[in-house]
């Protein structure tokens, strides 16, 4: 069986040769709503190098539609991981030794691809946390508590993760109120309304990339302008957790303030997270935790804090994981994000056909794919997202079910919960149909 | 074999249940709530001569409707002598499937009603 984690070493122009390895290992007609050039790379090519798509699951094949919560990890990233702790492991920063040395530099080389990876102008505005939320806790924490006084607002939006509204509710107590902006009828963000919110109270917007239920993609260089010709003021975080790993982020172009993601959603190990933030915003922010690392010199009643990035990471940080994250980023680098994207437009497209053709069932977001990532929430009439999920599990498909960590959005959508579908670069429509054909069985075991 | 947790006896209870309803001036009653899926369930006891009547409202999944439906079923007839200390493993062996970790809150949402509608009255 070719090894897929091989070939991604190819550099890009030699794709051709990809293709040819991988054409033909399935029914091509599994393939033919994916264009050429994707066609060599994603689907049942790319699954060679996920050991866990390997598995059955109660006898039948794993098909994973759960990646928008953690995707599945290739084989080089895991291969990474082991290779530092069987060859390399040691702490970073401060060894004069060999294995020190290597991985201060794997380390260090991993935060380089980061700043490459989304555009960031030096590698000095990538520090690394545990994942997204803990990105959008060091905002708060070390800026916003520092920077926002008694009736100052910050605008969130009806559409956010808890980890995007959780951490902005605690400020309510020093007296900063919260607003948030609606979605339109066609479950796309009300830029009206979003204009006409901030004021000059509003220090901070703070606003996701790529709804993790809608699927919707924010138009975010669009909102940024609208939000900084009104308050050139106001800073602006994007929560980028289920942007980075599908479409090509631009945070230079964006010109977003702040902007955090989760390695575990893009091929990487759980456990890394990375906040971007511009380098002239992190140089005034005090410190988020304090202890070892993030110094340059101690005295017994005072300290001199550590240059950036460093100043942000206290204590041994998670290297091997970073390390790994690295593996993950190359890997995603060789296919190009483009054809990432690409790809979850035609699955999800095909998707949207199959999904709608189904008796009583609501699909919640845009009907253009184009328009959103490939997230997909839906209901079935009479049907529970526990059982839908359950009987699916029953076939191999693994799909979430319940609030999808968005109870404020569940409310305005005015249901409890939903289920939820969600692609990667492992997906094709073969999955797809496997999932039509299990919804087809929960409607007849639920007697719907 | 997952599947077996959709028998017959499940579907038909959450798709026709015997004891869906509200009972007027009840004497013990309660809602509970399960804020990862979003069930419901709200269980009214009424005794009469000592003997009780069970129904349940509410909504959720087949296995939360249909279990807090077997439950009713259970507490009619009995005294609340008889039902106070039911635990849940009497409730799992009355529904006669196999429950797993994620589900068993499905499966014993009607018996948190009914523990709390105890200690509350009415
Ligand atoms: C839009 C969005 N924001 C934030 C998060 C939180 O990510 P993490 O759990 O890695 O902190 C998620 C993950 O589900 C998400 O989808």
């Amino acid at each position: 069986m070719a090894d897929f984690s091989n070939a991604i070493k190819i550099p890009q122009d030699s794709k051709e040769k990809c293709r040819s390895i991988f054409l033909g290992q399935e029914n091509s007609a599994e393939f033919s709503l994916v264009s050429a050039p994707s066609r060599a790379l994603f689907g049942s090519g790319i699954r060679q190098d996920f050991p866990i798509l390997k598995q059955k699951i109660n006898g039948k094949r794993l098909v994973y539609l759960d990646s928008a919560a953690t995707s599945q990890k290739p084989k080089v990233m895991i291969d990474a991981l082991k290779s530092y702790y069987e060859k390399y492991n040691s702490n970073i920063h401060r060894a004069i030794h060999t294995l020190g040395e290597q991985a201060t530099e794997e380390y260090e080389s991993t935060r380089k691809k980061v700043a490459k990876f989304i555009n960031a102008k030096s590698e000095k505005e990538i520090i690394f946390v545990r994942n997204t939320t803990e990105a959008i806790n060091l905002v708060a924490y070390s800026w916003a508590r520092n920077n926002l006084k008694a009736g100052d607002e910050i605008i969130l939006t009806i559409i956010e993760h808890h980890s995007n509204i959780v951490p902005w509710q605690q400020l309510q107590e020093n007296g900063i109120k919260l607003k948030f902006v609606d979605v339109n009828k066609n479950y796309e963000l009300d830029l009206k309304q979003l204009e006409n919110s901030v004021t000059k109270s509003t220090k901070l917007v703070s606003l996701t990339h790529v709804s993790n239920v809608l699927g919707t993609i924010n138009p975010i260089s669009e909102i940024v302008k609208i939000i900084k010709e009104k308050n050139p003021d106001a800073k602006i975080l994007i929560d980028g957790a289920q942007a980075v790993p599908h479409l090509k982020v631009n945070v230079l172009e964006l010109d977003c303030d702040f902007y955090a993601f989760s390695s575990h959603k893009m091929l990487g190990p759980t456990g890394v997270g990375v906040l971007y933030a511009k380098e002239e915003l992190l140089k005034e922010m005090k410190p988020f935790l304090f202890g070892g690392d993030m110094i340059k010199k101690v005295g017994k009643f005072e300290t001199e804090f550590n240059d950036l990035p460093w100043k942000f990471e206290a204590g041994t940080p998670n290297i091997a994981d970073v390390i790994a994250f690295g593996a993950a980023i190359d890997y995603l680098e060789n296919i190009g994000m483009e054809n990432v994207h690409t790809h979850e437009i035609e699955l999800t497209k095909y998707a949207l056909e199959k999904l709608s053709e189904i008796k009583d069932i609501e699909i919640y977001g845009s009907k253009d794919a184009k328009q959103r990532g490939g997230v997909i929430a839906f209901n079935i009439k009479g049907a529970h997202p526990h059982d839908v999920a359950q009987i699916l599990d029953g076939e191999g498909i693994a799909i979430r079910s319940g609030h999808a960590c968005a109870m404020p959005l569940m409310k305005r959508l005015g249901v409890e919960s939903v289920c939820r579908a969600s692609f990667y670069i492992y997906n094709y429509k073969k999955d797809v149909n496997a999932m039509i054909k299990g919804l087809k069985k929960v409607k007849k075991v639920l007697k719907l | 074999m997952t599947l077996d947790i959709y028998a017959e006896e499940i579907i038909d209870r959450f798709r026709n249940p015997h004891n869906f309803g509200a009972i007027e001036s009840a004497d013990f009653e309660a809602e509970e709530y399960n804020p990862l899926c979003g069930d419901r369930i709200k269980l009214q006891i009424k005794t009469h001569d000592g003997r009780l009547t069970a129904k349940f409202s509410g909504h959720g999944c087949a296995i939360s409707q249909a279990s807090a439906d077997i439950l009713c079923g259970e507490i009619k007839n009995k005294q609340i002598s008889e039902i106070e200390n039911l635990k849940d493993d009497d409730v799992t062996k009355l529904l006669n499937i196999p429950i797993t970790g994620t589900r068993l809150k499905c499966a014993l949402l009607g018996l948190w009603a009914l523990r709390s509608a105890l200690k509350n009255g009415s």
